[in-house]
Order: structure tokens, then C-alpha cells, then sequence
């Protein structure tokens, strides 16, 4: 431990006379320190100053203090006990710590807890990830359903299976047994696992490996190790007080027998004493129940791939959701748009506009001339949301629909054109007296219309225009008819033809000139040829205008015809009469 | 919980699975007994304050060409052994199995049981013998598996031995 040069130079600095002992010393021990002196020598200087070394403390200390940290490298690089020595100690300390200076701590954490929360954030996100994905796989691969139907088939559960096919290994249970009495001192299970009565096993246990060693041929200091079966495997790894057991299905890695091994040592250190007098309380051994737990490791046959399952579900659902909201955000403006149209509209009013389920619901009040809303917001309807509209009846004042309304209500004939100048119908063009009549009464009708301005409306009296025009025509077919004569001759013959075309028409014209409020007069006018002697002719022309006159009354033509006397100058060399219609 | 190994002794055929199988909790059936030589069964009682888990430790029967492992024995706190009272055999191998448990592990708790008592007709184990067996210090109890007479009293004289006396607080 300590050189003999530092001891040297200890002597030295310290300055102990060899003397200085043997005269403080009372007289029996005197001879003794004497005796001392002469057996050790030079040693005893060596020895005295080592046990004052010793037992002051500072100096002690001081050497200590020299090596101490070597010591502890050293002991820590050959096992582990340290940590095991020291962890109650530095627990006691953190908290002490916390307890009277906790910013301190804090302060020399706060770099780490940055760090440390991100990666803990990302392991959980990767394990959540991974986890999202092997479900997914479990549900939807075809493996998955292969392995669901060997399960229905074979009447085992579905993670029964899984288990079977994916594990590598499964330490279902540690025991920790009394050595000499077989007895349980502690059990840990695993989960999943099912364990039966752990004291009794943990009892046969021992009776069997008491019944294999005395059954062949083994010396005495031969253990147990392991129980073999064909996917179960119990592993025994026996201490000097203790057994630690193990209950392991599956293929358990080389690693378990030196885990089982350092448990037991470890439990040997922890709970020696217990271990010793134990007595039948397990009580001193719950304090190793974390590290029997610590062996229930399970491995299964599964790779760290990348989860390119739960991935693509992930991008699936966010894709979906991008549309759906892209959808969403589509008939938001599409309802906008529609709103807008019809507001805009004319003759349309948006008393409403809700969100329903169905889609959107518009209330309109529709004047009857304006266009009809459905067929305006006909491209804004998209398919899954539908634009609904309920209108209500309503009159606009609008001028456009009030001149329209006129329109419709009047119903003017084609020459009729209709204005609207502020409130005032404007009536401009022809239309007859029948027309102009119903324009007076239904002006005053028509919602919106205040005056009605009809200076620049000609109203033609059809009625009285017809019968001009008839007795045109009249005059007219009257004009043209003519009859002849012989020659030098003023006597009627064969002109009862003539009469019936004549007589009707002069019938006719009588009747329509007296609705007309005129009289007629149908001059007859006779005209002879160029032959012979012109006063002869002159009378020849008057007689036979006279001749037809008489004929005409004769035949029941009214008392308005009358003979012109004078022949008819406008026509020469013809010998006939021609008639002349005039009105009065 | 105290947990108490104790072990159940006797000649071949004395009767002790019959006398305690309706009392323990089994997990292994009767033939352990004749392959493995033990059949491990747990009783639980309760001694005044104290829970005891008795591990039961049925040694398959010691005759002429058997002996009892002497491995089985170690680590007991106690133990009983049961006598056939219609065979005088069985009362030697008695206190044979006594004399060595005494000589191997020292003073234990223990406890003699005369079984078959409702043969008592046909016993042959007389008051000497049991005058006998009381000497040796240890509770001596009559039972019968058939009649379902002593068992619970058998577990509980030795119990009470199993169980540390301390001192009431």
C-alpha cells in the first residue's frame, strides 16, 4: 500500500526522535518500548509513524484522498459492485440536492432535457409508427389471413398463433428457489404466460434434480442445469443458498445462462444474510423480485423494416382528408358564387341563405317576369352538394319589369310601341279605338305606373276606315261596269245580267254609305260612237243614260241612281253607259 | 405467509395419500409418487395471527428394498409420520425413519400419526407402543383417512410447532 520512500520522506518532514517515545513512556512500559526498539529497529520508526498515520484522521484523509480515485476506476472495471454500493448513495444525494438548491439541478439538467424530451418524442412517433404499422400488416396481409385461418382451424386464438409463428424466444417465468428446502422465495411471471401453483413446482423442481442426481451415476457437487423439451427449455443456474430457474419456450439466445448466472450473484450479494437464516419468510426476498422480472425477456422474429404500410394508410387518410376539405372549401364557392348570381339578378331578391345537410338553402322572392333562378345557378350545382331554392311570389318596380308587366298586360298590337319614362307609360304608334279603349282602363292597373302619356299614339278607327274602304271598293266595282248598246239604238235589252251585278252593289253602297254617315250618288253617263250626227249622238248618249236609269228603278234599284243628262265626253265611239259613284 | 417445507413419512401402504388428499391442494397426480419417489401437494393454515404455506412433501413409502432419499429430507421443518395401526412393520419403520431424521437433521418438529383407527379391532399397535412413541416427545394423533378423523388436527399439532413463539406485543 504505502512505499517505503513515502514513508521515507514522511519520517523526514515529520521529524519523530526515536527518543522522544522512550522517555514519554512510564517505567514498566519503558523496558517494552525498549524491547520494541531493539527487535524492530529502524522498522519501529517506520511502524510507530504508519500508526499515527493511521489514526489521525487528517492524515489519513490526505492519503486516502491520494487514491481513492484510482481505486474506485479500479474496482469499477472489475465489476460492477460500485455502481450497486454507490446508487443508494447518490440517490440520497440527488434529493438532498433538490431539497435545499433545486435550480442548481436544474440548471445543470436543463441542457440535457432538450435533447432528451426530442428523442423521446421521436422514439415514441417511430414506436407508434411501427406499432400502427404491424397492426396494419396483422390486419390486412395475407399472411395475417393465412395465420387467422390456421387459428380458427386449429381452435387456438389468433395472438396465440402470431405468437407461435413470430417469437424467437419468451422467458415466461423465473423462480427463485431455496436452495435446501426447495422452497419459493419469489416468482416472476411474464405476462402472457400462464403459470400454475409456482410453489409447487418450484418444490418438484428440486425433487427432481434430487432424483436425477441419485438416479445416475454423477458426483455430488453436479447440478440441475437444464430441462429440455421440444420448444420449452427450463434453465437452472444454481448459487450456494440460492437457485434462480427459468422457464424459457422457444430458442433463448447463449446470453440467458450469464443473465440467470449474474441475477444469482447478484441476489447472493443483496440477500445473503436472508438467504442464511432463512426460516420460511420470504419477505426480506421481494426486494428481488425487479431483477428476476428484469430476466422475463421476449424476443420476437420481427425485423426493423421501414413502415411503408402504416406510411402509405397515413398518406391515404391525409389524402383523403386534403380532398374531402378541398371538396368542402369547392362548394363553399360555388354556394358563394350561386349567392352572388342571384343576387345580382334582377327581378330576384335573397331574403335567405342557410348551410343545411343536404347543401345550401336559398329564399328568393321572384317577381313572374324574371328568369327562373334554378336554371341561373344550374352550372354552380355540383354533386354532392345541392343549391336549393324556394322562392316566394313578389312584384319589382323595377322599370324594366314594370314596362314588361305592361306589356303583358296590354297587349298592344304590333304598330304599338310602349315606353317607360320614369313613372309615365308612354304610348306611341297606331292601334284602333277598341285598343285605346282597354289601354285607358288597364294604365291604371299596372303596378308601377303612375301617368300614361298617349300624345303620340294614333288611334285609327278601324270601323270607320273598313267601311271607307268598302265603300271604295264598292265605288269602284260600280265604276267599272258598263253595258252597251246597239247601234243607234238607246233601248235596253238583255240587260238583266248587267241588272243583278249592278243592283246588289248599289244596294250594297246605299247601306255602307249610310253607316258611314254619307249619301251616294250613282251617275249614269251614256256615250254613243263617232258614226252620224253629233246632235243626233249627244241625244242618243242622254237617252240612253235615261233608258238605264228608268231599267235600274224598274228592277228595284233605290231612287238614288240618276241619270246624267250629258253624254259622257270621256269616252267617244262607244255606245254605252258607264257609271259614276260619288258621295255626299 | 410463513412458508414451511414438511415432509410425510411411513411404511409402504400406511395410508398417508389417502389421509391427506382431500385436505391439500394437488397439482401432480399419484404416480409422481411411485416414479419420481414424492409428490409435492401445499396446505394452507392458519395458526393463531401467523398464515402458514405448508409444502407437503408425500415420500413414497419406505419398505425392505426401498430407502427414503435422504435428499428429500433436507431443508424440513417438519415432519409426520404415519403408522399403520394393523402392521406392527410399520410401526418399526416408524421409529426407524425418526431415529435417522433425528440423527441427519437434529431435533424437528414432528408429529406420529396411528392411522386405520377405525379398525381398531384389528390393530395391533397396543397402549406400550404408544406409551412408546409419547416418550419420544413428540404429539401423538389417531386418525382415519376413511373416516375422515384427525387430519386437520394432524396438520395443526405440527403447525403449531412450525411457528415461532413470540412474545404477544
Amino acid at each position: 500500500m504505502f512505499s517505503t520512500e513515502q514513508l521515507g520522506s514522511e519520517t523526514a518532514i515529520h521529524q519523530i526522535p526515536p527518543m522522544d517515545v522512550s522517555k514519554q513512556a512510564s517505567e514498566p512500559l519503558d523496558a517494552l518500548e525498549q524491547l520494541r526498539v531493539l527487535l524492530l529497529g529502524a522498522d519501529y520508526q517506520t511502524l510507530s509513524d504508519l500508526r499515527q498515520q493511521l489514526l489521525d484522521r487528517e492524515r489519513y484523509s490526505l492519503h486516502v484522498a491520494e487514491v481513492i480515485s484510482e481505486a474506485l476506476t479500479l474496482r469499477a472495471q472489475q465489476d460492477n459492485s460500485l455502481s450497486e454500493a454507490l446508487s443508494s448513495t447518490i440517490e440520497t444525494a440527488v434529493s438532498r440536492s433538490v431539497e435545499s438548491n433545486p435550480s442548481r439541478l436544474a440548471n445543470a439538467l436543463y441542457p440535457v432535457m432538450g435533447p432528451a424530451i426530442r428523442r423521446s418524442i421521436q422514439e415514441v412517433l417511430q414506436q407508434a409508427l411501427e406499432a400502427f404499422n404491424y397492426l396494419l400488416e396483422q390486419s390486412l396481409s395475407v399472411r395475417s389471413l393465412i395465420w387467422r385461418f390456421d387459428a380458427w382451424r386449429t381452435g387456438r386464438s389468433y395472438s396465440e398463433v402470431v405468437l407461435l409463428k413470430t417469437l424467437v424466444y419468451q422467458v415466461e417465468q423465473v423462480f427463485l428457489i431455496h436452495r435446501e428446502s426447495g422452497l419459493l422465495l419469489q416468482h416472476a411471471v411474464s405476462p402472457q404466460a400462464i403459470t400454475k401453483e409456482p410453489e409447487l413446482i418450484s418444490s418438484m423442481m428440486t425433487a427432481i434434480q434430487d432424483f436425477v442426481r441419485d438416479s445416475f451415476h454423477v458426483t455430488s457437487e453436479t447440478s440441475l442445469k437444464n430441462l429440455h423439451l421440444d420448444e420449452l427449455t427450463v434453465f437452472f443456474n444454481q448459487g450456494p443458498y440460492a437457485i434462480v430457474a427459468a422457464v424459457v419456450r422457444g430458442s433463448p439466445p447463449a446470453e440467458l445462462n450469464t443473465t440467470l448466472a449474474e441475477v444469482n450473484e447478484q441476489i447472493h450479494r443483496q440477500s445473503f444474510f436472508f438467504l442464511k437464516v432463512f426460516q420460511g419468510d420470504t419477505q426480506p426476498f421481494k426486494n428481488s423480485l425487479p431483477l428476476l422480472e428484469g430476466c422475463l425477456k421476449t424476443q420476437l422474429r420481427y425485423k426493423k423494416k421501414f413502415p411503408w404500410l402504416a406510411i402509405a394508410a397515413l398518406l391515404i387518410f391525409m389524402g383523403a382528408g386534403g380532398w374531402w376539405s378541398y371538396q368542402y372549401y369547392q362548394q363553399q364557392v360555388l354556394a358563394q358564387q350561386a349567392l352572388a348570381v342571384l343576387r345580382a339578378e334582377p327581378g330576384l331578391v335573397v331574403v335567405g341563405f342557410d348551410k343545411t345537410k343536404e347543401g345550401y338553402h336559398y329564399e328568393l322572392l321572384k317577381d313572374p317576369q324574371a328568369r327562373e333562378p334554378v336554371t341561373l345557378i344550374q352550372s354552380m350545382q355540383s354533386f354532392d352538394s345541392s343549391l336549393k331554392i324556394a322562392t316566394k311570389p313578389y312584384l319589382s318596380l323595377e322599370p324594366d319589369f314594370v314596362l314588361a308587366r305592361a306589356k303583358q298586360i296590354l297587349q298592344a298590337p304590333t304598330e304599338v310601341d310602349l315606353f317607360l319614362e320614369a313613372k309615365t307609360l308612354k304610348v306611341t304608334g297606331k292601334a284602333d279605338l277598341l285598343w285605346q279603349q282597354k289601354l285607358e282602363q288597364a294604365w291604371p292597373l299596372i303596378a308601377g305606373i303612375e301617368s300614361l302619356d298617349q300624345t303620340e299614339l294614333q288611334v285609327a278607327d278601324s270601323a270607320a276606315e273598313k267601311i271607307a274602304e268598302h265603300l271604295h271598293n264598292l265605288s269602284m266595282q260600280i265604276e267599272a261596269l258598263h253595258f252597251k248598246f246597239d247601234s243607234g239604238s238607246s233601248l235596253i235589252s238583255h240587260a238583266e245580267a248587267h241588272a243583278q251585278q249592278v243592283i246588289p252593289l248599289i244596294l250594297d253602297l246605299l247601306k255602307t254609305a249610310r253607316l258611314a254617315g254619307k249619301m251616294p250618288q250613282v251617275s249614269i253617263s251614256g256615250a254613243a260612237d263617232e258614226t252620224g250626227n253629233e246632235v243626233i249622238n249627244e241625244r242618243l248618249a242622254k237617252e240612253r243614260a235615261v233608258a238605264m236609269h228608268d231599267y235600274l228603278l224598274e228592277k228595284g234599284a233605290p231612287a238614288v241612281v240618276i241619270a246624267v243628262p250629258m253624254p259622257d265626253i270621256g269616252r267617244r265611239d262607244e255606245r254605252s253607259i258607264h257609271y259614276q259613284v260619288d258621295l255626299f | 405467509m410463513l412458508q414451511k417445507k414438511i415432509c410425510l413419512l411411513g411404511a409402504f401402504s400406511v395410508g398417508k395419500t389417502s389421509l391427506i388428499q382431500r385436505y391439500v391442494n394437488k397439482l401432480f397426480s399419484e404416480k409422481y409418487l411411485t416414479t419420481v419417489g414424492v409428490k409435492i401437494d401445499k396446505k394452507q393454515i392458519t395458526v393463531g395471527k401467523t398464515e402458514l404455506n405448508l409444502m407437503v412433501w408425500d415420500i413414497a413409502g419406505e419398505d425392505d428394498f426401498t430407502n427414503i432419499r435422504s435428499a428429500h429430507l433436507r431443508g424440513l421443518s417438519g415432519y409426520i409420520v404415519v403408522i399403520d395401526g394393523t402392521r406392527q412393520n410399520s410401526f418399526n419403520v416408524a421409529l426407524a425413519l425418526h431415529e435417522r431424521i433425528k440423527t441427519e437433521l437434529g431435533e424437528v418438529a414432528a408429529v406420529f400419526a396411528l392411522n386405520k383407527c377405525d379398525l381398531k379391532e384389528q390393530w395391533v399397535i397396543n397402549r406400550e407402543h404408544i406409551r412408546t412413541l409419547a416418550q419420544l416427545g413428540y404429539p401423538v394423533i389417531e386418525t382415519s383417512a376413511k373416516l375422515d378423523q384427525g387430519v386437520e388436527e394432524m396438520f395443526m399439532v405440527l403447525a403449531r410447532q412450525l411457528v415461532p413463539k413470540k412474545p404477544e406485543a
